[in-house]
């Protein structure tokens, strides 16, 4: 693959996973009163606009690249997770989560080679 | 009936749902080529495909099947098991698309797979907590 289709590739994963979580954030902002329409909102919007980014961006990487290329990228969607968790809330990760993010990181590596 | 109930059986859907949406997709980015530009990054020319928008619905159909299954087993568990999809998807690929798989593709495929079951529990929490 291409630099920037592997830019592409793990962009469109960082798009997924922050899309998600702010989804996830509007939807349980709405059970707590009083509630705040303006978070809601905004989390609501950025995160609709980061998926339909990532929706465009993967139907681009499709075009030119394989599915079964392709697809394994998303592995990297937990790994974003518990790095994430890691670095913003301190959270302690188990040697076989770092095992995992290894795995997937040389699993993707192999993939992305031309 | 309670075959059709069980979340199990429902992430099954849900993972096949995922693998047909993926081919659906992939069919419909590469429909159309002739016009135009092949390496765009942005890809709007694919919505002009019916294939994509069936993609898209298979998508949201699964999406709607896994909230489902997450009120009837824990986010850990459900993470592990929907790993298949890195299975399903590329093994859709080849059966659908045709697409070859290398031993190095192969070996990809596989790390990632492993690398996705040993890393659930934590990205579950994660995910819990961001």
């Amino acid at each position: 693959m291409t630099l920037l289709a592997i830019s592409i590739g793990i962009l469109c994963q960082f798009f997924l996973v922050i899309g998600n979580l702010l989804l996830k954030h509007a939807m349980n902002a709405t059970h707590h009163v009083p509630r705040r329409w303006l978070i809601i909102a905004s989390n609501f919007a950025i995160g609709t606009g980061l998926l339909s980014l990532w929706f465009f961006l993967w139907l681009g990487l499709l075009r030119s690249w394989d599915l079964s290329q392709i697809f394994p990228f998303e592995g990297l969607s937990p790994v974003l997770l518990v790095i994430g968790a890691w670095i913003f809330l301190g959270e302690r990760v188990s040697p076989r989560a770092w095992a995992g993010v290894v795995l997937i990181g040389v699993g993707v590596g192999l993939l992305a080679q031309p | 009936m309670r075959a059709i109930l069980s979340p199990y059986f429902q992430l099954g859907i849900s993972a096949i749902l995922i693998s047909a949406a993926e081919v659906f997709m992939k069919t419909g980015a590469t429909a159309d080529l002739g016009e135009i530009d092949a390496v765009a990054v942005i890809n709007f020319a694919a919505l002009s495909s019916i294939a994509t928008w069936i993609g898209v619905v298979f998508y949201v159909l699964s999406f709607v099947i896994w909230l489902h299954v997450l009120r009837h087993m824990p986010l850990t568990q459900a993470y592990a098991l929907s790993s298949i999809v890195h299975i399903l998807v590329p093994v859709s690929a080849w059966l659908f698309l045709h697409e070859t798989i290398s031993i190095r593709r192969g070996m990809g495929i596989l790390l990632v797979l492993i690398g996705t079951l040993l890393v659930a529990a934590s990205s579950a929490n994660a995910e819990e907590k961001l």
